[in-house]
């Protein structure tokens, strides 16, 4: 009798689900060289004094 | 299809769509994925793996938009501690741990706290992968922004034209990088009075983010709110409103109302609708 792993098949399912449609064309694009890490933005927003 | 059978795969995997959510804006999302794939790699994988470190990395990013400071503090300690230890302090994943506790404390408002911290990042990436390479320009534009905070404008121009230059060239003219560094460089012309300068580079940073990331993202949270601080210098204050108002939208939206900018979004339009400030607005378009 074939035995089956659910966990593979949860985790493809959580893939399937969580992906945003959006994410290719409106995400930031992709950073070099790995971008497995994400190196932050220091943005600037000035307070009106 | 590929079978996702280790620990370290599924670790992988959700990093990589905590990755695409933050990309879309989607904060709570992200965090929601990284702390999974934090939850699992803690359990699965050994305590000084450099897998978990990533992990830590790329959620102490996520809560440093939210506003949780303190709790990104201690995520990047702990995969500061593991990736020095594990690959050596000069290592460039060390540089990028760096990068972002710098940059952690100038979005807390600490920036004199975070400057060793950058500077450290951009010594250890000069080093390698060298001074030309996308990566060391962001150093260079992240120490820029906390020497900008700092006051010290002219040493931030200096370290951000020298990162726009090495964008450009290497990323295109309509990279995000290109952006953050534009609007960066727009707020010091709009410190020095420069409001010409200051307008024209921040508009271009809005439109290469607005096209890059769509018109919702978070991101362009402050490009709006410096370009509405010089709107209102230059007398244009129902343009300096509806900045002001659009990013503010985009922080109450994600439920970011206690985040630090937002606090600096409404005291300017608290500025904004002071007597002197609308009589001072309309004597310079009379």
């Amino acid at each position: 009798m074939v035995k089956l792993n659910p966990a593979p098949f949860t985790v493809a399912v959580a893939v399937a689900t969580l992906t945003p449609a959006a994410s290719a064309s409106a995400g930031l694009p992709p950073r070099p060289p790995s971008a497995e890490v994400f190196l932050n933005h220091n943005n600037t927003l000035l307070l009106d004094a | 299809m590929r079978v996702l059978s280790t620990p370290a795969d599924r670790v992988f995997r959700l990093q990589r769509l905590g990755g695409q959510h933050r990309h879309a804006g989607d904060l709570d999302g992200a965090e929601r994925l990284y702390r999974r794939a934090l939850a699992l790699a803690e359990r699965a994988l050994p305590p000084d793996d450099v897998a978990t470190a990533r992990v830590r990395i790329n959620l102490g990013g996520v809560l440093k938009y939210t506003g949780a400071f303190r709790d990104a503090a201690a995520l990047y300690e702990r995969a500061h501690a593991v990736l020095a230890a594990t690959l050596g302090p000069e290592h460039p994943e060390v540089a990028t741990v760096l990068h972002n506790i710098g940059g952690l404390a100038h979005a807390a408002g600490r920036p004199a706290d975070g400057e060793h911290a950058a500077r450290r990042a951009v010594t250890i990436r000069e080093a390698s992968p060298g001074a030309d390479h996308p990566d060391t320009a962001a150093d260079r534009a992240a120490l820029a922004a906390i020497l900008d905070a700092l006051g010290r404008h002219d040493e931030a121009t200096e370290l951000l034209e020298g990162a726009l230059a090495v964008f450009e060239r290497t990323l295109g003219p309509d990279h995000h990088e290109v952006a953050v560094t534009l609007a960066n460089l727009g707020a010091i012309d709009a410190r020095r009075g420069d409001l010409n300068s200051a307008e024209r580079r921040r508009r271009r940073a809005l439109a290469i983010k607005e096209h890059t990331l769509g018109e919702d993202h978070v991101e362009l949270v402050p490009t709006l709110g410096t370009l509405g601080v010089v709107c209102r210098r230059a007398g244009d204050l129902d343009a300096s409103r509806g900045h002001y108002e659009r990013a503010l939208r985009l922080l109450e939206t994600r439920r970011l109302d206690a985040h630090p900018q937002a606090t600096t979004l409404r005291a300017n339009l608290a500025r904004l609708d002071c007597r002197e400030v609308r009589d001072d607005g309309e004597a310079r378009r009379r």
